[in-house]
This record gives structure tokens, sequence and C-alpha cells, in this order.
């Protein structure tokens, strides 16, 4: 007989948005904040979180304002990686989470600098994966919020989103990928308005904690000399490139994210 | 000449895309054509109710709904599995060994460009897909 899982969901006010995220963790685990890609959703951690967990994390991975089960802000969706940032922070500080881990993809990625270039004293380490200092690599997408504008919007952020996963991996996962990216089309081009325009190269000397930049070697939305600048720049920044993986670490070798966080939380004395 | 110009792959994509049943579920609404561009030479399809019902090697009169164009070492990507085509027809410069100063970082090119009527090819996204990769599998036999 199938039995719950022991991840939990929870509702919050934050900022008077309710806002959605799944917890899992010994009570006085190591708070790490999970932070999902555009248009997408917490679910894309629901492998990972139990991993999390037996490391000794107490994980939570929240749905961004706008997707899945998260209202917008006010009816809107966040257009600026430096409002979801925001929007993070604030629900950390609505949790009451004491110097977090903070790790995303993607856009989660792009948010974790952005965090990190203003919070970083109020954090124990940060993991961006797939996320970069700036990130022009993408154009600018607001029109295709129309769906008279652009028509194909939908099938062309989850080919996006499917065709960036790692080579090797199995048909059943890009179908659950496809399905996770089919419940927030309006904020995924918010987001990717967000990914187009970020950018905290400048500053990213002045972040203060313990930074590891993830690339999956197979995501070709991330160029391999982005992830090392960005790397470079951070006073203790270092990156790592992962073969056969593509652009949802997390998603597509649970384990391997697992341990990899684990250790260099452990190398900083963070864990 | 390229490799699209070779009349027994033109069939034999052509078959292959009619024996392909989730091309033919999206392009069930579309009733136009699309030109396949490898360097100069070309593909004209003319795609009726999900079948491709009529080919030749360059558009005719009245023309084609939308095209696809590149260069044949693009294509070749495509061929050769290297690329998606996600990553060969959605802009961005996102390769930097001919730029390692990052001096073209933001500009918005693309290896294998959509011209035309871009709301009918956005329309057509999901079968485009499985016209490239058709095409692809046909070309690796």
């Amino acid at each position: 007989m199938s039995q719950p899982e022991e991840i939990t969901g929870h509702y919050i006010d934050v900022r008077g948005t309710r806002t959605f995220y799944d917890e899992l963790g010994p009570e006085d685990g190591k708070p790490l904040v999970c932070i999902h890609t555009a248009g997408a959703s917490s679910l894309e951690y629901h492998y990972i979180l139990p991993l999390y967990a037996a490391h000794g994390f107490h994980a939570y991975a929240l749905d961004l304002p706008g997707h899945s089960r998260s209202y917008p802000v006010k009816w809107q969706q966040h257009r600026k990686i430096h409002d979801h940032a925001e929007f993070v922070y604030d629900f950390v500080q609505t949790l009451g989470l004491e110097n977090p881990v903070i790790t995303g993809c993607s856009i989660g990625g792009d948010i974790t600098f952005d965090y990190a270039v203003n919070h970083s004293a109020e954090m124990a380490a940060g993991m961006p994966m797939e996320g970069l200092g700036r990130s022009p690599t993408f154009p600018l997408p607001s029109s295709l919020v129309h769906p008279a504008w652009g028509p194909g919007w939908q099938d062309q952020m989850e080919r996006a989103a499917i065709e960036s996963l790692g080579r090797q991996t199995p048909k059943d996962r890009v179908e659950e990928l496809r399905w996770q990216h089919r419940n927030s089309q309006v904020s995924a081009v918010g987001d990717l308005e967000g990914w187009a325009q970020h950018d905290v190269f400048a500053d990213l000397d002045k972040i203060e904690c313990p930074m590891l930049v993830v690339r999956g070697e197979d995501d070709f939305w991330l160029p391999k000399e982005l992830v090392e600048e960005s790397a470079e720049k951070m006073p203790q920044g270092e990156a790592v490139h992962l073969p056969n993986i593509g652009h949802y670490p997390m998603f597509e070798d649970p384990k391997l994210i697992a341990d990899l966080t684990a250790e260099f939380c452990k190398k900083h004395s963070v864990l | 000449m390229s490799f699209i110009a070779d009349e027994a792959l033109q069939k034999a994509f052509v078959d292959a895309l009619n024996q392909n049943e989730a091309f033919e579920t999206q392009a069930l609404v579309f009733d136009g054509s699309v030109l396949l561009q490898v360097d100069e030479d070309q593909l004209w399809l003319k795609i009726y109710k999900g079948k491709v019902i009529d080919h030749q090697t360059s558009a005719p009169a009245f023309g084609y709904t939308f095209k696809f164009t590149g260069p044949e070492a693009h294509w070749q990507y495509l061929l050769s599995g290297e690329r998606t085509w996600a990553d060969l027809t959605f802009p961005g410069k996102r390769y930097f060994d001919d730029d390692p100063g990052l001096t073209r970082l933001g500009e918005m090119s693309v290896d294998i460009a959509t011209e035309g009527n871009l709301l009918e090819a956005g329309r057509l996204t999901e079968a485009m897909f499985e016209l490239a990769y058709t095409l692809r599998d046909v070309a690796a036999k």
C-alpha cells in the first residue's frame, strides 16, 4: 500500500501574498532554501528534498509568486530577477530562517546571485545552478505574454526547457519536466524578461559567503565562459562543470547534487 | 550542393514526415508551406491537414508561409545531434570559442533563422520540432 511522502506542503503569507512551499528535514537542520526555474515550481525539487534532509539540511522549496500554488504579488508577475530575490529574502525573514544556504536553478541561479549580492552577510553559503552573474543569452520575450502576438509561446517555453536537459535523461523524466512547466506560462515571460536583463556582475566581488556555481555541460543556455567569470569575480567563488548534466541538475541527478551541496557546505563549515 | 539537394533524401524525408503521427497532429489545422533553405539549396514543403502533399526544390511563385534558413554548417549541427533545434533556432549568442573576450555578449544572433509569417511559425512550433528531428533521423540513415 502506498504511503504518504514525508515532504509537507504549507501556505504562508509573505508580503500579503499567499505563498506555497514544500519542507523536509530535521528540526535542527541547516536551513536550505531552494528556488525553481522559469515557469516551473517547487516540484522540481521533490526528488532531492529527501536527500538534502538525509544530509542534515532542513530544506524549503517555495513556489515563486505567480507560479503553481503561489499567487502573484498584487496580481502582476515579477519581471525582474531582483524582485524575485527580494521576495525570497522576505520569505526567509517570514519563516525566521537564520543564516540559510540559498540554492536555485536557472532563474533560480540568477536569483541566488542577486540575493547574495544584497544579503550575503545573512547567508551561510550559496549554490547557484545554471545561473549567472549576468545572463543576456536569450531575447527579451515581453510580447509573448499576449497569446495573439506569440501563439507558440507555450510550446516554445516547454521545448526551451526539455531540450536543455542532459542528453541521457530518461523519456519519462522529460515528460515530467514538461508538465512541470505547464502551469505558469504568464509568469514565465516575466521570469525570462528577468533572465535577459539580469546583471549583478559588477557587484559579485561584494559577496561575503562561499558560492559554488554549478553548470551542466549539456546545458546550451549557459556559456561556460560566463560561469567562469561569475565564479572568478566572487572572493569565495568556485565553479564546477558536470558532464552528462543539463539545465536541471537537481532534477536530473538529485543524489549528485545533494552530495555536492553537503560536501561544499562541510568544506566551509556550514554543515 | 548541400545535403538538402539530395533527391533520395528529400523523398525519404517527406515519406517519414507523413508517417510521423505527432507531426500530423500538430499540423492538422495548417494549410500552408514551409521552405527549408540550406546555403542556396531549397526544399519547399506544401503541408495540408498534417500531411506533406507536395514538395519541390524551390519556392513557387506564390511563395511560402515561413522558412528556416542558415548555412549548411549550422544545419549539420542538427544532423549530427551536436545541437538541439531549440538551441539552433532560439536567438542569443551562447558560444564564445570565436570570441573569448565576450565582445559579442548580448548579441541576439541565431544559427537557423525563421523568416516569413512568424505567427504561423510560432503556432506550428511543435510541428516544426517534429519536422526537424525527422529530418535529422532520415539524414542519419
